[in-house]
């Protein structure tokens, strides 16, 4: 009785902690979006917000591709073999997630300036990261790929090494072998690994204020969408930031929840 | 004709060294590798696949030195304990795939495929997904993907490990008809003795990264040479024949036939238990642990210093005083391999 007991209050602790943690993340998504709901519609309607919203979804983008394609090989190098210094390597991946996003922001600048390490070289041919979509893909870049490697990583060791080396025996290459055994197993955790970097992307504020507070697009600034609502917040007030900020939501987590209904359907 | 060659073959690995490792293996013949645990059976058989870079020497496959030919153009079948399949793929996808590497036509690839299905009987599995094939189902079309495409060596890697003992004889059954169909020299790494028994025409023993022993399996499985492979073999009872440990008298006709330190090694089974006395070449003993087993009663018996185990179908009780009439006949002579002279 005693145990049966012990056992009921570990499901009702259990069960009210994570109830608690849930309605923390749920319940100030509600606010805003109960609040904002009104303005969602006109904020969609807004050129200058759209705009800020298409250059962050280039942004996410092209970061979440770009994590994709340089963190399958190196996923793939720490998931399959042993060396010396791996846990240097590791380490190097996990760096961008304890830096503070300001100072990478500071970071990229200064790596990049007109100034400073390979910046004057990289200045000669006209590449310039301030103020540019390229800087600001390579900030978020910095700050989110490490999503997508650690899930790559992952679910590459979770595959049978064996797999591989019938697959070489058959004739085929390690290239071949990669592409035709390997990436079928584990697209659908790649596929998750860059939305989740992709959503990290979206929501990069700090290194933007440094890196891209604003970018030039031919001869017109846009404001990451970031930017745009803390603008409008300082500028406008509480009230059209949070029109502002619903509306971001919306698109964000609809594309989120789309992306993820896809995956799901096709496990199904 | 010779169809693998070894040339003092040594792989150094971070806490484990091959060899050297020296071996003629003829075409078509199935070759058992058997060891325990951690002996370097798999090491070798990667070795061969190409996996591990060796340290030095040569394997040779139908004359040609393939030591630093890569995994992929090396013509060597693999199959694993654990299938293996390509799970993005139904049966007869992977089978195939070989087959497309090798860019046949659609025609040539259907009837290979038709052909090893024929002999494996798997025609009803084809169009299955690895998930919905058991274990052995998933075994039978592991070795047809290895077979297809015809390779010139075939590893076995303990293929039969993680089958229930019917499937595991049907697999016997179905390994010895591709032996018989002369296709392939097949190296078959096993835990398990009956496999070099039913199957081999030449078994090869491992012990730390070394063969010890080799030969035809009826004649070294019963004629153990090396203490390391009595062991193996179910020798559990090891007695120095040239100490002085209370048994020289049981043993003295022996010990003037042998110089070196050599052992007595005998089974649970080549010994008896009597209450009274049963032989004349008696010894007495005292029952120290009994356990039961599926072949009837295992005893410690504690002879002198020595705890020797004997099977028995009759019942003793614990610490009672018996004697113990060893099989001389079924005695084994056997000698430690000096590794260092290997």
């Amino acid at each position: 009785m005693k145990e049966l007991r012990r056992i009921q209050l570990f499901f009702i602790f259990s069960f009210l902690f994570s109830l608690i943690f849930l309605l923390f993340f749920i319940y100030p998504i509600t606010v805003l979006l109960l609040v904002g709901s009104k303005g969602i519609i006109s904020s969609l309607k807004n050129v200058s917000f759209l705009s800020a919203v298409y250059v962050t979804l280039i942004i996410s983008t092209t970061a979440a591709i770009f994590a994709v394609i340089f963190g399958l090989p190196l996923g793939y190098i720490i998931a399959r073999y042993e060396f010396k210094f791996k846990s240097v390597i590791e380490t190097i991946i996990d760096i961008p997630i304890v830096i503070p996003h300001v100072v990478v922001g500071i970071m990229i600048v200064l790596a990049f300036s007109s100034q400073y390490g390979l910046g004057p070289f990289l200045h000669k041919f006209g590449i310039n990261v301030l103020d540019t979509l390229l800087g600001a893909i390579l900030a978020v870049s910095y700050l989110s790929s490490t999503y997508t490697i650690r899930i790559i990583e992952s679910s590459i060791k979770m595959i049978d090494p064996e797999i591989e080396l019938i697959s070489r025996s058959l004739g085929a290459s390690q290239m071949r072998t990669f592409f035709n055994v390997i990436l079928p197993n584990i697209w659908r955790s790649v596929a998750n690994g860059a939305l989740l970097t992709w959503a990290r992307a979206t929501s990069e504020a700090g290194a933007l204020f440094i890196v891209a507070y604003y970018v030039l697009l031919g001869k017109t600034t846009v404001y990451p969408s970031s930017v745009y609502i803390y603008e409008s917040y300082v500028g406008l007030g509480l009230i059209d930031a949070v029109k502002f900020s619903a509306a971001l939501l919306v698109i964000v987590i609809g594309i989120f929840i789309i992306f993820r209904l896809i995956l799901n359907l096709r496990r199904e | 004709m010779e169809a693998l060659t070894i040339q003092n073959l040594t792989i150094k690995l971070k806490n484990f060294v091959l060899g050297p490792i020296n071996l003629g293996l003829e075409e078509y013949g199935y070759y058992v590798i058997a060891g325990p645990n951690g002996s370097g059976k798999t090491t070798l058989l990667r070795s061969i696949l190409g996996f591990y870079r060796p340290l030095s020497g040569k394997i040779i496959l139908y004359g040609k030195d393939i030591t630093d030919l890569p995994i992929e153009k090396r013509k060597i079948g693999y199959v694993t304990q654990s299938y293996s399949l390509f799970n993005n793929m139904d049966a007869k996808s992977n089978i195939e795939y070989g087959l497309k590497l090798m860019k046949l036509n659609k025609t040539e690839r259907e009837r290979r495929i038709k052909e090893i299905s024929n002999i494996l009987n798997i025609e009803d599995l084809l169009n299955k997904k690895p998930k919905e094939l058991s274990g052995g189902q998933q075994q039978l079309i592991s070795i047809a993907r290895a077979l297809v495409v015809e390779p010139k060596i075939l590893l076995l890697d303990e293929p039969l490990s993680n089958l229930d003992p019917n499937v595991k004889k049907n697999l016997r059954n179905v390994l010895k008809k591709i032996t018989k169909l002369k296709t392939t020299t097949i190296i078959h790494v096993s835990h398990f003795i009956e496999d070099a028994f039913e199957l081999s025409t030449k078994l090869f023993f491992m012990y730390r990264g070394k063969i010890i022993e080799m030969g035809n399996p009826v004649d070294i499985i019963n004629n153990p040479k090396t203490l390391e492979f009595s062991e193996y073999l179910g020798y559990s009872n090891i007695i120095g024949i040239n100490s002085f440990n209370g048994f020289e008298n049981l043993f003295y006709k022996l010990k003037n036939n042998y110089d070196d330190k050599v052992y007595a090694a005998f089974r649970p089974e080549d010994a008896k238990i009597c209450i009274s006395k049963c032989c004349d070449n008696f010894l007495l003993g005292k029952i120290v642990d009994v356990s039961l087993t599926s072949r009837g009663f295992l005893y410690s018996v504690k002879i002198y210093d020595k705890i020797l185990n004997i099977f028995s179908e009759e019942k003793f009780d614990e610490n009672s005083e018996v004697y113990v009439c060893i099989d001389i006949n079924k005695v084994k002579i056997v000698k430690s391999a000096n590794l260092n002279e290997i």
